[in-house]
């Protein structure tokens, strides 16, 4: 394998990049990224770049002159439109088609688009021109109306509240984040927002949008109208797998991919947030849209391509910071766990809870206590149990162990 | 720079956006205080069983801040 081209330059084409060169592939990389920014790191967007007063912030994923140390070909500001694996060649928007030995699938996802009654599309925050135009937006108005409470929305939130605006978070379901948190964590967290001004409102439906006057005029399922200068969509992602369609590579909600991003095309690998890991498991649609898991699966799909090593799903782990509050956590709950807050209290802001069921042990949420992480990382990793989850807890010397309601 | 015994961290400051992955991966050697911007080294060597730790502690770092240094470079 001489020729690696690697089609999206983010977390995960990077990531795989640079696992190519630390395994000491001398052959050729091109990595190709749609937009014309050098690659920057995206967790920042809704928090630092919005505080920030310059107009131009950018967080680099790699120090400049990385680039040329490990020899990896930018090729920037344009699109892979096309994908031939009998010819092994991806062609670009421009025409230009480069052939490949090895080919790593790291196009992420997209923001799903929101519009208003004319048809314009609603701004949404994913890249970082996004972000730019959210950070001016901020500047110009008073009030803010997201669309959708996921938690890159309420980080937005936080941040908009930060910067002085009025902010309403709508969101369609009756409890946000419970799919994420439970019932009993995503009140507290709406009850945090609340308590920095941040106006929630859920189980709301959004019926129309209308612009007038330069300002937008939200139409609710009740019939309530809300004004505000800044409408934002957060309603989810969309898998970026239009150039694929016809190539062979199997396509579901992504590419349809192993925990190593093998694919069903032989020398074709996929990583990131279009993967869907359904392929591995047990079906459906098993994307994990976080950093860690793009570094990582990136780094395996690479270390698949050229090794055709094989590694394991790692434990999916996220962070959010929400307010002065930094959420971390391992694993995912899943409907109808009980949580159990092992350390601290809801009360007190600063908790570890576990969540599972039965003796089923499925994930872990700190809020302001990562140091505790470790050991139920581990034990997650391991496939431990609710018992050992618990008399991990009982043996530090912190636990308090109240137990809350099923969901 | 993998991480191995007889190595040490070097935190760069100016770069932490004190996201506190690494104080979840390796806590032994990182923390973060509340309220704080930059997290704090508490360890600066790395023992022979903490490698695998402080390594994904360097790698899940999106602000690149952490870093792997031969000892007293």
């Amino acid at each position: 394998m001489r020729r690696i081209v690697i089609v999206g330059a983010s977390v995960a084409g990077l990531s795989a990049a640079d696992a190519l060169r630390e395994a000491g592939f001398d052959g050729s990389i091109q990595v190709i990224g749609a937009e014309s920014h050098m690659p920057y790191d995206r967790p920042p967007l809704s928090k630092q770049a919005l505080a920030s007063t310059a107009a131009d912030a950018f967080f680099p994923l790699r120090p400049q002159e990385h680039y040329a140390t490990h020899e990896l070909d930018l090729i920037l500001g344009r699109n892979a439109a096309r994908l031939d694996v009998a010819k092994k060649l991806v062609r670009l928007d421009d025409g230009e088609s480069l052939p490949y030995d090895g080919l790593v699938i790291a196009t992420g996802c997209r923001a799903r688009t929101l519009r208003t009654s004319d048809g314009d599309p609603l701004s949404v925050l994913r890249t970082l021109d996004d972000a730019r135009r959210l950070t001016a937006a901020a500047r110009q108005h008073r009030h803010a109306v997201l669309v959708g409470a996921g938690f890159i929305g309420l980080e937005v939130a936080a941040s908009l509240r930060k910067l002085g605006l009025d902010v309403t978070v709508l969101e369609s379901a009756p409890i946000p984040l419970k799919n994420s948190l439970g019932p009993e964590l995503a009140d507290w967290l709406c009850a945090y927002h609340a308590s920095c001004g941040v106006r929630i409102e859920a189980g709301v439906q959004v019926r129309a949008i209308a612009t007038a006057n330069g300002a937008y005029e939200i139409t609710l399922g009740d019939g309530r109208r809300l004004e505000a200068g800044l409408v934002l969509a957060g309603i989810g992602v969309e898998p970026n797998t239009d150039w694929l369609e016809g190539s062979g590579v199997s396509c579901d909600a992504g590419v349809l991919c192993d925990a190593s991003g093998r694919t069903n095309v032989p020398g074709v690998v996929a990583a990131g947030d279009v993967a869907n890991l359904a392929a591995s498991g047990s079906g459906g649609v098993n994307r994990i849209e976080h950093w860690t898991h793009a570094m990582k699966q990136g780094r395996a799909a690479a270390r698949n391509l050229i090794l055709e090593e094989s590694s394991e799903i790692d434990v999916p782990y996220f962070w959010t910071d929400q307010f002065e509050r930094k959420l971390q956590g391992y694993g995912r709950r899943q409907p109808g766990d009980n949580v159990r807050i092992v350390e601290g209290s809801l009360e007190s802001g600063s908790y570890l809870a576990l969540f599972g069921v039965g003796e089923s042990f499925h994930g872990i949420l700190s809020s302001g206590r990562a140091k505790s992480l470790r050991n139920y990382r581990k034990l997650l990793e391991q496939g431990g149990t609710w018992s050992q989850a618990l008399a991990m807890a009982s043996s530090s010397s912190t636990a308090v162990g109240a137990s809350l309601a099923p969901a | 720079m993998s991480a191995q015994a007889g190595m040490e961290i070097h935190v760069d400051a100016g770069k932490c956006l004190a996201y506190g992955n690494c104080v979840g991966l390796a806590p032994d050697h990182f923390d973060l205080p509340a309220g704080a911007n930059s997290v704090v080294l508490l360890k600066r060597t790395i023992a022979g069983d903490e490698t695998e730790d402080v390594d994904e502690a360097v790698r899940s770092c999106p602000a690149r801040a952490l870093s792997i240094r031969p000892a007293g470079s």
